[in-house]
């Protein structure tokens, strides 16, 4: 069975504590909603999710959007935005999960990534070194969400072409990207290798940065 | 008695020993193989099964502890308990490694006990240990299937194409070739309401006998031409591409092969390359037959200008629009794949002597050019059980990756050549062309497509079962053939089967031998 690896990135370092994480929570159990009504986004999409505060934690393994159920997230009192550590952690999991077609197995679609943060990495060396290595694993897609006014976008434009900012981070913009994340990966798990130009334009709310 | 009110706790727990025996003489024991045996029961972990879903788990950490070509070192199972009551087998595979296979038929969660021994030359070692893995059946997967909508195409844009389509033919031979052939919108694209990339065509020289009239009748017929093609997904306007590349190539093809100047001399070349390996065979004198190397280089040639002739019609649609619409048009947007099957039967000859050597039978001659996934294939189950697969798909590192026909560099002489396949078959039960819609659900890896065994399940469980109206048996024999049509609407409903996470567009094109496959299914009966 040919899969969708769909990686989530999720920012918690201080900042995010109170409203911003519940808000990230709701809007990914709505993403998860809206997906399991989706038949093929429920045959094919596999998910992980991947915290980063001081270190970068899988919250969960890869599984099958049906098994997926979110945890709490924990969120540290204060800590830095290791992002660097995250995305080395990301292609940790990347070589481990993402199965490549052989002779005898075929191969899982190109991944999507979703990045999310409030700030801007600590680890700058770390993060550079992880941009430079970002170019060995191709992704269907990598979305990039700078949420709330402190977020930092020019470092996530090294990551992709197009970052989203999101002005405020109440659980109202949040629902809002993460419906749209929905609708994007909708529609990457039905065309297999979609393209820019055919994916659902972003809400209002939602800022891109090119 | 409904068994799902019993507690789980009455399943009865999982366990297998497994024994690593080494009858190797002693002073020849390798020590490492001893060890990798202990490392790998150690670090075996159970993958999650699923309930109502095919399971297998190959143990494959235990080749390590395995020489191969030592068969005195092997592995044993014994005491095989508990996985029988879940629907499952725990057993030792042809290549002599431990697995689980089955399907699962009800929810689990708990332990399998392992414990390992080895016997050294029938002695038992007493180097006993136990491991405890938990293994997981999973609850059966939610019903996907009401989710599905069947969304209308859109009215407003450029290209229309069918949702379905079929296609049927009889080609009169002495034992008739019927043609059928089925192409069907895919789930996936019916649930967002966009259209069929698939596109099948097929062109018939039985209605245009060749002017030649001597040998032996044999130019009574001409090529027949059938090809596939499946639209790019990321393509906008690959039903377009689809549909291009299939006529232009049919076309070109037929042309080439039973029209042009070139078509005589290429026919004969073609007959003289089996002419020749024939004689060769028969006088029992191996090596390169140089009339093959004549006819490769010509059928080269000929791919070569038809290629390109169907590279050039996308190029051409491709600017036209762009000139109509004045929007950013490109070859691309037409990316599609291509399965090109081009076959004549040669009337046997009985040559000039009457002697051995120069008399040879009638004969097939099956030409093919393939790019892209999908398979081209000639099933011919009475023939040492081979499958033949004509060529090799290209799949990528990912899933949907492949190649197109509508690359430029894919109508070069050095590109097109290697695609080409010349093969003599005195006869076949079928000739199988199908986009990878249809072959994904069934062969689960590339090297699968080339095993007879796959074929075979393939084409009696899947196919023949499932669509019993396109085929008919030796009851429907008698009673009198089924029309072609018929046939082709059975196939097109069998193309609508249910495999979950298989909703691609569905293109299957068939030759059938409905003699040859009749006999072949009386002699299995006799056995």
């Amino acid at each position: 069975m040919r899969r969708l690896p769909l990686y989530i990135m999720l920012d918690t370092s201080g900042s995010m504590r109170g409203e911003p994480i519940e808000s990230v929570r709701v809007g990914m159990s709505a993403l998860t909603t809206s997906l399991r009504r989706n038949p093929y986004a429920l045959e094919t999409v596999w998910l992980s999710v991947i915290t980063y505060d001081l270190e970068a934690k899988v919250l969960v393994p890869m599984c099958e959007l049906e098994d997926f159920s979110l945890p709490e997230i924990p969120v540290p009192q204060t800590s830095p935005t290791n992002l660097g550590a995250a995305l080395e952690l990301l292609f940790k999991r990347y070589r481990l999960e993402v199965q490549l077609s052989t002779p005898d197995r075929k191969g899982d679609w190109l991944p999507i990534l979703v990045v999310m943060t409030d700030g801007a990495p600590s680890d700058t060396y770390a993060f550079k070194q992880a941009v430079q290595r970002l170019k060995e694993f191709r992704f269907a897609r990598i979305i990039c969400c700078a949420a709330g006014p402190k977020a930092k976008v020019e470092p996530l434009k090294q990551l992709a072409k197009d970052v989203y900012a999101l002005e405020t981070m109440d659980a109202a913009t949040f629902s809002k990207f993460w419906d749209w994340v929905s609708a994007t990966v909708n529609t990457q798990s039905q065309s297999g290798s979609g393209r820019l130009d055919e994916l659902p334009p972003p809400p209002e709310e939602i800022k891109i940065v090119h | 008695m409904d068994k799902s009110f019993e507690p789980q706790s009455t399943s009865p727990a999982l366990s297998f020993t497994l024994v690593f025996v080494d009858n190797t003489p002693p002073g020849h024991k390798d020590r490492y193989c001893r060890t990798q045996f202990e490392t790998a029961v150690r670090q075996l972990r159970f993958d999650v099964a699923r309930v109502k879903t095919p399971y297998l788990f190959r143990m494959s950490q235990f080749s390590d502890a395995l020489r191969p070509g030592r068969d005195q070192v092997r592995l044993e199972l014994e005491d095989v308990q508990g996985f029988d009551a879940l629907g499952l087998a725990c057993k030792i595979d042809d290549g002599g490694l431990p697995q689980i296979v089955g399907t699962p038929l009800r929810a689990f969660k708990g332990d399998v006990h392992i414990r390992a021994c080895s016997k050294l030359n029938g002695e038992k070692e007493p180097d006993d240990f136990e491991v405890t893995r938990s293994f997981e059946i999973a609850e059966e997967s939610v019903d996907t299937w009401p989710l599905w909508q069947d969304l209308p195409t859109p009215t407003d844009t450029p290209y229309e194409a069918p949702n379905q389509d079929t296609l049927c033919k009889t080609i009169p031979l002495s034992a008739p070739i019927v043609v059928i052939g089925a192409s069907q919108r895919g789930r996936s694209h019916a649930h967002q309401g966009d259209f069929r990339d698939d596109y099948m065509t097929a062109r018939f020289a039985d209605s245009n006998p060749l002017s030649r009239g001597d040998d032996n009748g044999e130019w009574r017929y001409g090529w027949h031409v059938l090809t596939v093609s499946d639209g790019a997904g990321s393509a906008t306007f690959s039903r377009k591409g689809a549909q291009l590349v299939c006529d232009t190539m049919a076309d070109a093809l037929f042309n080439e092969l039973n029209h042009s100047s070139n078509s005589a001399p290429l026919t004969d070349a073609v007959r003289d390359s089996f002419n020749e390996r024939w004689t060769r065979l028969q006088a029992n004198c191996f090596g390169p037959v140089d009339s093959m190397t004549r006819s490769r280089l010509k059928l080269g040639e000929t791919f070569t200008r038809a290629v390109y002739a169907a590279y050039m019609a996308v190029f051409n649609e491709a600017a036209t629009l762009r000139e109509r619409t004045r929007r950013h048009v490109s070859v691309r947007d037409y990316n599609a794949t291509a399965l090109c099957v081009a076959v004549k039967r040669f009337k046997g000859a009985d040559g000039w002597k009457s002697d051995k050597l120069h008399r040879r039978p009638p004969v097939w001659a099956i030409l093919s050019y393939w790019i892209g996934d999908g398979a081209v294939a000639v099933y011919r189950p009475n023939d040492e059980n081979r499958i033949l697969t004509l060529g090799k798909g290209d799949s990528g590192e990912y899933a949907g990756e492949t190649r197109f026909i509508t690359s430029k560099d894919e109508a070069r002489f050095d590109s097109v050549e290697p695609r080409v396949n010349l093969t003599f078959l005195r006869n076949f039960e079928g000739i199988i062309l199908a986009t990878d819609g249809v072959t994904d659900p069934f062969f689960p890896s590339d090297s699968s497509m080339e095993t007879f065994s796959a074929w075979q399940t393939f084409w009696n469980d899947k196919l023949r079962a499932g669509a019993p109206d396109a085929f008919p048996s030796l009851q429907n024999e008698k009673n009198g053939e089924i029309a072609p049509q018929k046939r082709a609407d059975a196939l097109l409903r069998w193309l609508m089967f249910k495999e979950r996470g298989y909703h691609d567009d569905r293109t299957i094109l068939l030759a059938l031998n409905d003699k040859l496959a009749a006999r072949n299914r009386s002699t299995a009966n006799d056995d």
